[in-house]
């Protein structure tokens, strides 16, 4: 398994990725934002040795890396390939990540919660992602003291997180449930029952080029089997409806909208980080209605475009000098 | 096409208004039409619902009588309700009473079900909502989110009266 952003989408381009997400914390240490610094080392120490001494054979392959021993540049392109929250990449100190060779396991200690476990995966694909997670899981907190409460469930320290800690999301691409507006009322019902429609980059963000995620909201009282088992069928729903609207819009002008974007890819020699993803948002649309049917992967180009990805593989540069970098590596996977 | 009101935007919710048969043709952008009250779609930031969540009068009343500290990370309530973050594990014990409200408010519900081997246990408990709760994928299934709504209303009922 490679970057999950080098793999193909499924279900021709509407499913970019599956991310399955366990928040745990540990008996007896106040929660990270009331820990001080003496105590936040003595976390680190902890889960460390943890990671050390494990026999597990997925535990043994993971890294554990302080995250102030990594470059600045390089922590934010992790933020950019989705590994880690943008607070976890500003604030290093005291801080770790345990992470596998191909990223697609990673555990932030010392994030919101003590420990935060994370799979994420190319295309459609719960089960096999959380399967994985639960086995991360299961490794880690069977040698930890956890801090659980029979009637609670696991203690986070936001109390949205209480309950299972479970967050499984779907990052999806949606630009025709988006353009005809019907994105808002759907984000209405699915919100209504206890799953919510964010933007790409998670809490509070906008959707960037229809990229959306969808995920459980509730993780109290509900199983983890429920929540999955709900969210899948709310994501083929939405599969079926951003289908649907094919036919209710002008097919000439469908296939000049993505050709003219594939064009300007292959052409442009100064081109910008938004302008790049709206013209790759556009040739993930015509992948996905059957338009393109060249061999792209448009996701890849959409991480490694961004700002910090062409520093960490190029060197620093001038946003200038970023934006005819980017436009020549386009060029170059393009050709 | 863009939006009616601020003609910047491209417009994404389209309404149509039948007046005493004279049809009206809006084209809103999704701020606009929030802005309107017509769509309430916005990204969902957590720490402000919960901010809200926390920002009512029971809180402030709760807020005044409380000098109650944690035993073991010194955190009070009213720190709690500030941020919406607690302060560690024993937070809630300490505070399960004041806090109860609110995570019923945003779960629904205020008891875990656990994965694995308890599963049993619970499920023979809970065998009237785990049908409900059946239904509720059915119905989820079938797209009937009304429906969905209401065996779900029917299933925080049932819960709080336990």
């Amino acid at each position: 398994m490679g970057y999950w952003f080098n793999d193909a989408c499924d279900n021709n381009g509407i499913i970019i990725s599956t991310r399955v997400r366990f928040a745990r914390n540990i008996k007896e240490f106040p929660f990270p934002s009331r820990m001080d610094d003496d105590k936040k080392l003595e976390l680190n120490k902890k889960i460390k040795s943890v990671i050390d001494n494990s026999d597990n054979k997925l535990l043994k392959e993971l890294k554990f890396i302080y995250m102030s021993d990594i470059p600045e540049i390089e922590r934010y392109s992790m933020v950019e390939r989705h590994i880690i929250s943008k607070d976890f990449a500003s604030n290093p100190k005291n801080r770790s990540i345990i992470i596998s060779n191909d990223e697609s396991i990673s555990v932030m200690i010392g994030e919101e919660d003590h420990i935060r476990i994370q799979v994420l995966k190319s295309g459609f694909d719960i089960d096999d992602t959380y399967k994985i997670a639960k086995e991360v899981d299961n490794a880690i907190i069977s040698c930890l003291p956890i801090a659980y409460d029979e009637r609670l469930g696991f203690l986070t320290e936001c109390p949205t997180n209480l309950g299972t800690g479970l967050r499984v999301s779907v990052m999806m691409h949606l630009p025709l449930l988006e353009a005809t507006g019907r994105i808002s009322y759907l984000a209405d019902s699915i919100n209504k029952i206890g799953f919510t429609v964010r933007g790409m980059y998670g809490e509070g963000s906008k959707a960037v080029s229809s990229l959306y995620q969808i995920s459980n909201q509730i993780t109290l009282g509900i199983t983890e089997q429920n929540a999955m088992d709900n969210l899948k069928s709310i994501v083929k729903q939405l599969i079926e409806k951003e289908k649907a609207c094919l036919e209710l819009i002008d097919m000439i002008k469908l296939e000049d909208k993505c050709m003219r974007s594939l064009a300007i890819l292959k052409g442009a020699r100064i081109i910008s980080s938004e302008e790049m993803m709206e013209h790759l948002s556009n040739v993930l649309l015509g992948i996905s209605s059957s338009i393109i049917k060249d061999n792209i992967l448009p996701m890849k180009l959409f991480v490694e475009g961004q700002p910090s990805m062409l520093m960490s593989k190029y060197g620093d540069l001038t946003p200038n000098e970023r934006d005819i970098k980017r436009a020549e590596m386009i060029r170059e996977y393009l050709s | 096409m863009l939006c009616d009101k601020c003609k910047k935007n491209v417009a994404t919710t389209h309404i149509k208004t039948v007046i005493n048969g004279q049809v009206t043709n809006t084209h809103l952008c999704g701020e606009c039409a929030m802005y309107e009250g017509i769509s309430s779609y916005k990204p969902t930031n957590i720490a402000d619902m919960l901010l809200s969540v926390f920002d009512d009068e029971k809180f402030i009343d709760t807020q005044k009588k409380n000098i109650k500290k944690c035993s073991l990370c010194g955190t009070t309530f009213q720190e709690i309700a500030n941020n919406g973050k607690v302060g560690c594990g024993e937070c809630y014990k300490t505070f399960f009473e004041e806090l109860l409200p609110y995570i019923k408010r945003i779960h629904g519900s205020t008891k875990h079900i656990a994965t694995d081997n308890l599963n049993a246990h619970f499920e023979n408990k809970n065998d009237d909502i785990n049908k409900l709760k059946e239904k509720l994928k059915i119905l989820i299934k079938e797209e009937r989110f009304e429906e969905a709504a209401e065996i779900r209303d029917k299933i925080k009922e049932s819960e709080r009266k336990e």
